[in-house]
């Protein structure tokens, strides 16, 4: 359903549009006065997305355990993200399958309980082992020390199990009844009180620690961050921030960039792009997968490791490579590993839109579409949403052969939208995909198309910074990479990602006051996530309504 | 407990399950008579028309089709013509909701409102306490007529992959509902615990006490439910039953008699060999009453499947009106309701009290859009099945333009279009033996009340 919620048309980083009614109405107010009068944003109860939970898991049993563990099924939002409190909802199959992991886990530990007991099994009480395992095991899954209260309940649930079973066959039941306990699989909250802004409560330390570690590792909190939740100290901005600029110096920040990038990016999509095997016999579904994962480790290279401007990710021509991926890039591949850095041609490609990832997704099965090209630019890269065609509209396109004088692929949409009602739209983003007919289906560079030259000139017609006419796609991404429109937008789908909700208001207010901030002055991944965490949003949250009104 | 070995019954893959394995005196035939089921089967890109329509009915009219030739069928619904008594074609209803609701994508617009009626979700929508819950309908008839102890409803995809994103099933309070793909992760899933092996050792012992963990967790979340804001309980409630039903289907499952089928062995990588495997496992799973609503959806055959390689199935051929464009898209309604027929009469091979399981269950076919380019009006609806009785099968209805569209919004130059497929919606529920539902997804589209079952539809 991508393209119908309401958020994305709410609160659109246009500057200019060219055609009256093509896009849905802007941004409110987003003034300093509407940023003070809301202060608070939600923090809506998620599940561990499969990422988060196999790194609890790892972190939490070891990675011994959780190697060849099935994660549940994945559903994704209205808007592609699948860490989102909504698309993390459980369904049958789910639980199910949330089961079958405990259950996986519990039948490796019931051969070899001392994958998890502490205890001398010679020596030491079975009663004893299993309290030992209550108290050093559920802390860790549970990201918080134990209530006395729910140490009781396992404690219980453990004689009970000794009372029929040995202790191997307990110590694997007790491990499936934490696997699956709300604590470990959820991302409770905990509050200690008043905020400071009237109406808010105040999240106690340990939640604050695992927002922080899950945001920046999509992993439980490490010692250094427990330490500070027990000694109060998380409600210091300047600490949270010291914080943040430690773990994404750490390599555990990557692989959640990766993962940002498979969802802002839509990269999933790859799974299905299906291509002619005649026309490209070198296309597979395991090439497919390289250039899911060439983007995937582009993006966390440029803003984890590199920590490079965000507009880096629109310019930078320095990219993981495989010998496959090689061949359609047209470049050397050194051979010293799987993945070489390579830089490629500066007059052939620049950052993410001309990367083969995005100009597969961007391509039908013979040729490259510039209309998904430009709808997809649009929507992600300069979160603008272009208006749907009429639902009565006749949406046929013309095919090669159907008129000798449509030559080129770039011809034959051109003629498709020539009539006026056609044309009011498809000029907001078509032009966007002509200045990308420089690469096939499959993101191949090329310089003709049926043997005449390739035309990717393109005139923008979006206005404004976006408008104006551009010569080829470097030219393009050079374009978007200055535009405030890209500014605020990646500054939007960082926010999408790390709120796992749909952004509202507040979030506006602040995402524009943000990037205001940081133009010219370090427009960055860790500048983002510093002012982020140093607001007092970042510790609090509305006072929760917990009783039924009358 | 005692269980009979549930090897070797179902012969996937081979000859009919009916004729080979369910003999008319097997103790182990379908389960009796008075069970409705439902099967929604979900396809891509629409229909072309004029090769889908018969010339059987004007509009406003129904006609039976007894005596019907098979020269009298439409070339998409040939494949339906054996199956004729049982098979009732509903034309022109309308997803008026669709049109009603604010402008998208018509692929994601129409697989949203298929089985809701309902508009999509807006900025600020909490989807569980909107009055019609987020659910769509299979979810809404599953989640009454499922039995304790088996699956309230299963969602299966013919991709070559386990898991996929879900289309058009949605839970209550509104998240989609992932489908399964491949047979074989399906079959380890619903018939895996029927084949563990019954010599006992810590592992099965594990295996045996998971039921009691559940309902420590269940209680677990019972407890969760009250400490959480009261926005986000849905979640925990959700959990909490899902898990509550884990535990009693574990344990109903154990003492089940029932044979489990083989272990799927297909060509993955042949879309009708995954079909095939997915429809024995439907037939496989109402065998053994595992569950009563199943939804299905088709994805799209490519453009080489169909004969056509070094062509694009949704540039070349979808969206356009040229004649190979005709014929192309003509074969691929035609190959899509060979699918649906393949069900029908797996289903049909089945005896079931008095008659087949097809007799007790009723197939919908229906889809996101109603022909190549984007429309809502004109749906090509297929039903195929009793419904225990309850739908008016061996008919074509043929529906007028009667539902009028709210002032100021045209269809297609018209203030009309056909019914609503909302009607249809009820229609099901009614069929399933819910005739207490008056409305699904919305009473009211604009002037328009949408109640009640649609008109021709049941008995």
């Amino acid at each position: 359903m991508k393209g119908v919620t309401g958020s994305s048309l709410v609160f659109m980083a246009l500057i200019g549009v060219a055609c009256e009614g093509a896009f849905n109405e802007g941004s409110p107010d987003t003034g300093p006065t509407a940023c003070e009068a809301v202060k608070l944003t939600e923090k809506p109860l998620r599940r561990l997305s499969n990422a988060e939970l196999k790194n609890t898991l790892r972190q939490v049993l070891g990675a011994e355990l959780v190697a060849g563990l099935v994660m549940p099924a994945r559903t994704t939002a209205d808007d592609g993200f699948d860490a989102d409190h909504q698309a993390l909802q459980v369904s049958e199959l789910v639980v199910e399958q949330l089961h079958d992991l405990a259950l996986a886990v519990s039948l490796s530990i019931v051969q070899d309980p001392l994958l998890v007991l502490g205890c001398d099994l010679r020596e030491d009480e079975p009663k004893l082992c299993l309290e030992q395992l209550i108290d050093d095991l559920v802390p860790r899954a549970f990201r918080r020390p134990l209530s006395g209260l729910r140490r009781q309940r396992f404690v219980e649930l453990a004689d009970d199990l000794l009372a029929e079973e040995e202790l191997s066959v307990a110590t694997a039941l007790l491990v499936q009844a934490i696997l699956q306990a709300p604590e470990f699989l959820y991302r409770l909250q905990q509050t200690s009180g008043e905020g400071e802004t009237p109406g808010s409560e105040r999240l106690d330390d340990y939640t604050i620690a695992h927002r922080l570690s899950y945001l920046v590792w999509q992993a439980p909190p490490d010692e250094a961050l427990l330490s500070d939740a027990a000694e109060g100290n998380l409600g210091d901005a300047e600490t949270r921030v010291a914080h943040v600029r430690r773990m994404l110096a750490d390599a555990r920040a990557e692989a959640p960039l990766r993962d940002f990038a498979r969802q802002w990016l839509g990269l999933a999509r790859l799974a299905e792009a299906d291509k002619d095997a005649e026309r490209f016999p070198e296309y597979s579904a395991a090439l497919a997968d390289q250039m899911r994962e060439q983007t995937e480790r582009f993006v966390a290279q440029t803003l984890a490791v590199a920590q490079s401007p965000l507009d880096s990710l629109l310019t930078d021509r320095e990219l993981p490579m495989t010998s496959e991926l090689a061949t359609i890039y047209g470049v050397e591949h050194s051979g010293q590993s799987t993945w070489v850095t390579v830089s490629l041609p500066a007059a052939e490609r620049a950052g993410l839109l001309t990367q083969a990832s995005l100009l597969t997704i961007g391509g039908h099965q013979v040729e490259g579409s510039p209309i998904l090209r430009g709808v997809d630019i649009l929507e992600r890269i300069l979160c603008i949403e272009p208006t749907p065609p009429p639902q009565d509209i006749d949406t046929a396109v013309a095919t090669a052969g159907e008129d000798e004088a449509l030559r080129t692929n770039r011809e034959r949409f051109e003629a498709h939208i020539a009539s006026p009602q056609c044309a009011s739209c498809h000029d907001s983003f078509n032009p966007i995909g002509y200045a990308l007919e420089n690469y096939d289906a499959v993101g191949r560079f090329r310089t003709h198309d049926n043997g005449i030259p390739v035309d990717a000139r393109a005139d923008l017609t979006l206005g404004g910074e976006l408008g104006g006419r551009i010569d080829g796609p470097v030219a393009l991404s050079k374009k978007f990479a200055q535009s405030d429109a890209f500014a605020g937008c990646i500054q939007r789908k960082i926010a999408r990602f790390a709120s796992a909700r749909q952004l509202v208001e507040a979030d506006q207010c602040r995402m524009d006051q943000d990037v205001e901030a940081m133009k010219g002055n370090g427009h960055t991944y860790l500048a983002v996530l510093e002012r982020q965490v140093g607001r007092e949003d970042f510790i609090t949250r509305p006072t929760a309504v917990t009783k039924e009104s009358n | 407990m005692s269980r009979l070995s549930r090897r070797h019954l179902l012969q996937l893959g081979g000859t009919s399950l009916a004729a080979s394995l369910l003999p008319q005196s097997s103790p182990l035939r379908a389960a009796p008579g008075g069970i409705r089921r439902l099967v929604i089967m979900t396809t891509g890109h629409g229909t072309v028309l004029d090769n889908w329509r018969m010339d059987v009915a004007k509009e406003g009219e129904d006609a039976s089709f007894a005596g019907l030739e098979p020269a009298h069928m439409s070339p998409i619904l040939s494949p339906f013509y054996d199956l004729r008594e049982k098979l009732l074609v509903l034309d022109g209803l309308s997803y008026a909701s669709a049109i009603c609701d604010q402008p998208g994508n018509n692929h994601g617009i129409g697989s949203f409102h298929a089985l809701t009626g309902a508009n999509v979700f807006k900025e600020g929508d909490d989807p569980a306490a909107l009055d019609w819950e987020g659910m769509s309908v299979d979810v809404r008839i599953a989640e009454r007529v499922a039995q304790e102890g088996r699956y309230r409803s299963l969602h299966f995809t013919d991709v070559n992959y386990n898991q996929a994103d879900g289309h058009y099933s949605r839970e209550r309070g509104g998240a989609k509902i992932p489908y399964e793909g491949g047979a074989k992760a399906i079959h380890e899933r619903l018939f895996g615990d029927f084949l563990v092996d019954e010599v006992e050792t810590p592992a099965t012992r594990v295996r045996k006490g998971r039921a009691s963990i559940l309902d420590f967790v269940r209680q677990d979340y019972e407890g969760a439910v009250a400490s959480v804001p009261m926005q986000d309980r849905i979640k925990l409630e959700l959990h909490r039953d899902f898990v509550g039903q884990l535990g009693t289907r574990i344990d109903a499952l154990a003492n089940l008699s029932c044979e489990a089928p083989e272990e799927p062995v297909y060509d993955k990588n042949d879309k009708y060999a995954r079909n095939t495997a997915l429809q024995e496992l439907i037939a496989a799973s109402f065998i053994c009453d595992l569950t009563r609503v199943v939804t299905y959806e088709i994805r799209p055959f490519s453009a080489d499947m169909l004969g056509a390689p070094g062509k694009d199935l949704h540039q070349d051929f979808a969206h356009k009106s040229d004649p190979e464009a005709v014929e192309k898209m003509t074969q691929f309604g035609q190959e899509n309701a060979k699918i649906v027929a393949g069900l029908a009469k797996t289903l049909d091979s089945i005896p079931d009290g008095d008659g087949t399981l097809l007799d007790s269950t009723l197939i919908v076919w229906t889809g996101d859009i109603a022909d190549g380019t984007h429309h809502f009006a004109r749906y090509p609806y297929v039903l195929l099945g009793g419904g225990a009785g309850m739908v008016n099968t061996g008919r074509y209805v043929r529906y007028g333009n009667s539902h009028r569209l709210p002032t100021g919004t045209m269809y297609k130059g018209s203030s009309y279009v056909g019914p609503a497929h909302n009607h249809l919606l009820v229609g099901l529920c009614h069929a399933m033996g819910q005739t207490d539902i008056e409305w699904v997804g919305q009473k009211k589209l604009g002037p328009t009340d949408v109640l009640g079952p649609l008109p021709g539809m049941l008995t």
